[in-house]
């Protein structure tokens, strides 16, 4: 087998001084190209009675509006972050197959390819991670500073101690709601790592596999091809349904109490 | 043994033993899904990409094992 350059870092192709282009960069750059420019076409076009693109979009925007509805409970809400989660799950559609265009990659620049999926850049993915959690901390404590902070740094169980059984069940609230800030954290590291490791992973299994033989780069990949387009729609898919109910969870613990709950 | 050695037999053992866990819980799943989808046949279009998602789901463990075995391997 021949000796195989992988490395976690993508390669630098632009350098100016200390602003560095990595090669993921360049290949996200054109993935919002091609987004813009379907999504431009599919306006031009659109009629009352839908052509199959329109079909196809109109599809994903009802399916995820209903998933935001059952996430948020009004439709205004979920009106609201339709445009922030169908960016989402967009970009991850298209980003994450990068690999199957079929010239692209063939540019070669001075440290590798000049083009890469963007995803399989684990810089990348913990970037849309901490947009979809930080989005969702910043969006709760502009809601309601006070309630948010009271989320993760309990002290109200203290104020109602009444026994000395109390001061135990506080204490234990208290080191629950710091716990709470780790978890957070860990949200953010593994939505960008299930996402990380499913798209690299996929890249290099390919890689080894068309390097153990002279022959096997031609046929022997494609059962893997296959397997990693699958697993590049169906992880894009999970990383929007984690982000919607993640980002639902902040936001609806510091939404003020609704006046109809008692029945 | 040198620490090279131990690098391939830490990031070869971290894999065996992490994807153990994720195979059970995904067999677990669709354990589930193919008793619902017998039991309803008509409720087998709704079932099958709940069951994906939930696989999906199940094998991140495994994935974070592996992106620990790739960090051992590749990161010096």
């Amino acid at each position: 087998m021949a000796n195989l350059q992988i490395s976690l870092a993508p390669p630098k192709v632009i350098e100016i001084g200390s602003f560095t282009v990595t090669s993921g960069v360049l290949a996200s750059y054109m993935v919002t190209f091609l987004l813009i420019l379907l999504a431009l076409h599919v306006r031009k076009k659109s009629q009352l009675v839908p052509s199959r693109i329109q079909i196809a979009f109109e599809m994903i925007m009802e399916f995820f509006l209903g998933m935001l509805k059952s996430a948020y409970g009004t439709e205004k809400t979920a009106r609201r972050f339709l445009p922030f989660i169908l960016t989402i799950f967009l970009f991850l559609l298209v980003a994450n197959q990068f690999s199957v265009l079929p010239i692209i990659t063939s540019f070669v620049s001075t440290g590798g390819p000049t083009f890469k999926t963007p995803t399989a850049d684990w810089n990348q993915t913990i970037a849309l991670a901490l947009i979809v959690i930080g989005g969702a901390h910043i969006i709760a404590f502009k809601t309601s500073p006070l309630r948010h902070i009271n989320n993760f740094i309990k002290f109200e169980p203290f104020l109602k101690i009444k026994k000395p059984a109390d001061l135990a069940d506080a204490l234990l609230q208290f080191f629950l709601g710091l716990l709470d800030i780790i978890g957070e954290f860990s949200k953010i590291i593994s939505m960008s790592a299930r996402l990380f490791g499913n798209i690299f992973a996929g890249e290099v299994i390919i890689l080894v596999i068309a390097s153990i033989a002279s022959f096997s780069a031609y046929i022997v990949p494609i059962p893997f091809l296959g397997l990693s387009m699958f697993s590049s729609l169906v992880q894009a898919f999970v990383f929007t349904f984690l982000a919607i109910f993640f980002m639902a969870g902040t936001v609806t613990s510091v939404a003020a109490p609704q006046e109809g709950n008692q029945s | 043994m040198d620490v090279a050695a131990m690098k391939v037999l830490a990031a070869a053992l971290c894999m065996a033993i992490g994807s153990i866990a994720p195979a059970l819980a995904e067999g677990r799943v669709a354990t589930a899904a193919m008793e619902a989808m017998g039991r309803n046949p008509d409720a087998a279009d709704n079932i099958f990409p709940k069951m994906i998602v939930g696989q999906a789901i199940c094998e991140s463990t495994g994935i974070y094992c592996l992106v620990v075995s790739l960090i051992i391997l590749f990161v010096s």
